[in-house]
């Protein structure tokens, strides 16, 4: 008896073996395997990149035209402007202008043109509407930039409150250091039903990437099973495997074979980007900083500190739902590949699979933007969606040990579910072929077996 | 005292079965593949398994594998029920149906196919090695087992699937429509191969609706149709009992065809006049 069990476990095994290596080796796993960490490095370092690169075009050079006959544009520039005046990337060069009213229009003109010829990013209108804490006008390359409108609506604010000290006869001098008064960074929390996240925006986005990333790769390495299972009804060999084991053994090999490829590309993609974070500075020296202080809302000097305050319990957590929800999908896909006689039948009889997994991904960012609510905790508990949900509400709220614990024990539960009704359908469905079978047919498989 | 009188104690020839399948029917839901079939097959000998397409052939061959359940009747295989696990190391099967993983290199897929027999992988190498030799897949100018399954010509492919089914040294091999596709000079080495297994004391089954090649391999046949046994037995037995008496002819005659088509295309080992009854 135990020889014989350790006949069906060798078999097994060269079955796990063969699906692993044979993945592992094509050119598709060691793209993606490369890219995976390469896209996620790429939405740290994007932001940095383009915000370099807009400012090396054009330097952030903003002509503020005064029409007030008051100094309020000396206050402004000195305000939204460098501290030393000295050009540096993410600094704004201030540069004033003062007119008489009458003379407005033919600076606004000359202004025009420079923002045209690129000798300026755009222009301020101060005039007596302006004074009178009415309007302020800008026009410019950034007039769709929130962070750039906040920095000069909060520098021609900082101006008339400079002017108002002034009138009321405080010191020159004092004025000067009240506007050079910087601007705090601004740290965020967000309280919902459930009380104080601690997840900050950051940290929201990165649970969602990470989320995303999980969803793809069920559904990349859910259709590779389908089309391998295809591939072995389609090509026969299942008669031949299953001459030698059980169908039992031959899906389990499968499910277990891929889980472990995609369990590798996990484990790759997690230590790279660790490296990736742990070498920031040598790759991008001093360019997160800037960037961070470039760009007003998200920072990716925030997004890295995010990263890097990922607790490795999480990391294992994530890799643990991702074991278990690719059983359980892996499964379903299979039985799904068991059922079909083609590759374009297989796209029709995979919608009820793709459709569980859709509805996961549709409520991801619900899920980050209230992560206690009762939606998220109960998709964090179903089988098919606690995979993606669990880890998503882990990085961004406290969860509960027991419930984190019900989780995965309702979903081992889904997995075994899955794997039974799997073999039951895998066992008929692999030497029929012909017409898809309908669902009273389906039953009578799973009776059958 | 009386043991050593041989003229007195009878011993009739001891005949043990390689399959003893009886009464055996399997119903799908419209129709009927096999009824009430028994069969039984003497270990080491040829066995055809005859009959028109749809006949029931491949249905009966995946009942004796066990890769589907019969409604009704019993199968013993080697001496032991069909549905013992330990049965399917002995037995090698070559589907009706050939396809191989189509991106996976020769050697790995026969690994792969000898794993599941239960053979260790240096066993299994050297014996591999053995069959590409032997069946002209690995040649001075070429190791065809260093190709991709989808680099191969169909005939190599159906070479490769017939050395998975023999590469873990099965005592029961099982082909279904083996001839089917292949051209003269391999049908010759797939012959040849056969009649080696036999010599070997294996006991091989085929089933082919092609009668000829059944007439010159087998020790004896069954032939079925619509799902029903019409008549089994020695080749010998079933000319004399159906074909009538024996007829004296003398003819004259050239080479046939074939013949002649072995002879210029130059099929390696192949020795005149081998497709006898053995």
């Amino acid at each position: 008896m135990a020889d014989r069990k350790n006949e069906s476990l060798h078999k097994l095994w060269a079955v796990i073996r063969r699906e692993y290596l044979e993945r592992v080796r094509t050119k598709w796993f060691i793209i993606g395997t490369v890219l995976g960490p390469l896209l996620l490095g790429l939405v740290v370092v994007l932001p940095v990149l383009v915000t370099r690169h807009d400012e090396r075009q054009t330097a952030n050079r903003v002509e503020i035209i005064d029409a007030t006959g008051t100094g309020l544009g000396r206050y402004v520039a000195q305000s939204i402007g460098a501290a030393d005046g000295a050009e540096r990337q993410g600094t704004t060069i201030a540069d004033v202008q003062t007119v008489a009213p009458g003379a407005l229009a033919a600076a606004r003109t000359n202004a025009t043109r420079d923002v045209t010829e690129r000798l300026a990013t755009g222009f301020v209108v101060l005039d007596s509407t302006t004074l009178h804490g009415d309007s302020v006008y800008y026009a410019g390359r950034r007039a769709d930039s929130r962070g750039e409108l906040t920095r000069i609506g909060d520098g021609v604010r900082a101006g008339l409150i400079a002017l108002e000290l002034q009138r009321r006869g405080v010191a020159t001098s004092a004025v000067d250091s009240v506007i050079a008064i910087p601007a705090p960074e601004l740290r965020t929390e967000t309280i919902n039903d459930a009380g104080r996240s601690t997840a900050s925006l950051a940290k929201s986005l990165l649970a969602g990437i990470v989320a995303f990333f999980l969803y793809m790769s069920i559904v990349l390495y859910g259709q590779s099973m389908l089309s391998g299972v295809i591939e072995e009804k389609m090509s026969r060999v299942a008669e031949i495997v299953i001459s030698s084991v059980s169908p039992d053994i031959l899906l389990a090999g499968k499910v277990i074979g891929v889980t472990a490829v995609g369990l590798t590309q996990q484990v790759i993609w997690v230590l790279g980007s660790v490296l990736m974070v742990a070498a920031r500075g040598y790759l991008f020296p001093g360019a997160t900083k800037a960037a961070a202080a470039a760009s007003g809302g998200l920072s990716s000097g925030a997004f890295l500190d995010a990263a890097i305050a990922i607790p490795w319990s999480w990391i294992i957590a994530v890799l643990l739902f991702f074991v278990l929800g690719f059983l359980f999908y892996g499964a379903l896909y299979a039985a799904v590949g068991a059922t079909v006689g083609s590759e374009q039948d297989a796209r029709q009889a995979a919608q009820p699979v793709v459709l569980l997994l859709v509805l996961t991904a549709v409520f991801i960012s619900p899920v980050l933007q209230n992560p206690g609510s009762k939606l998220a905790r109960t998709m964090s508990l179903l089988p098919f969606s606690s995979p993606i949900i669990m880890p998503l509400r882990m990085a961004t709220v406290d969860v509960s040990p027991w419930e984190v614990a019900a989780s995965i024990g309702i979903l081992v539960l889904g997995c075994a579910a899955a794997i039974w009704l799997a073999a039951r359908i895998y066992r008929v469905g692999l030497l029929m072929y012909g017409k898809r079978p309908s669902l009273g047919e389906l039953r009578r498989w799973i009776a059958s077996a | 005292m009386y043991a050593h009188d041989h003229s007195i104690i009878y011993l009739p020839p001891m005949t043990t079965y390689a399959i003893d399948a009886r009464g055996v029917s399997k119903r799908y839901a419209d129709h009927v593949a096999v009824r009430d079939l028994s069969l039984a097959v003497p270990t080491g000998t040829v066995y055809g398994l005859l009959g028109p397409n749809g006949a029931g052939k491949t249905t009966t061959i995946r009942m004796i594998l066990n890769i589907i359940v019969p409604d009704a009747g019993s199968i013993t295989v080697l001496g032991r029920p069909s549905t013992d696990a330990h049965l399917t190391d002995r037995i090698g099967y070559l589907p009706e149906e050939r396809g191989l993983y189509r991106k996976m290199r020769v050697r790995d897929v026969l690994r792969f196919l000898a794993a599941l027999k239960g053979v260790d992988q240096a066993d299994a190498d050297r014996r591999i090695d053995r069959w590409l030799d032997r069946l002209s897949l690995r040649t001075p100018e070429r190791d065809w087992g260093t190709a991709r399954i989808e680099e191969l010509s169909r005939g190599m492919q159906q070479k490769v699937q017939f050395i998975g089914a023999l590469v873990h040294d099965p005592d029961l091999v099982i082909l279904d429509e083996p001839f089917s596709g292949l051209d003269p000079v391999n049908a010759q080495a797939l012959k040849d191969a056969v009649m080696e297994l036999r010599a070997a004391g294996k006991t091989v089954i085929f089933s082919t609706h092609i009668i000829e090649n059944a007439e010159s391999m087998c020790d004896a046949v069954c032939i079925i149709a619509h799902g029903e046994k019409v008549l089994d037995g020695t080749v010998a037995d079933v000319k004399t009992e159906f074909g009538g008496p024996p007829v004296e002819k003398v003819v004259l005659v050239q080479p046939s065809l074939h013949e002649i088509f072995l002879k210029r295309v130059g099929a390696t080992g192949v020795e005149p006049g081998m497709h006898g009854n053995g």
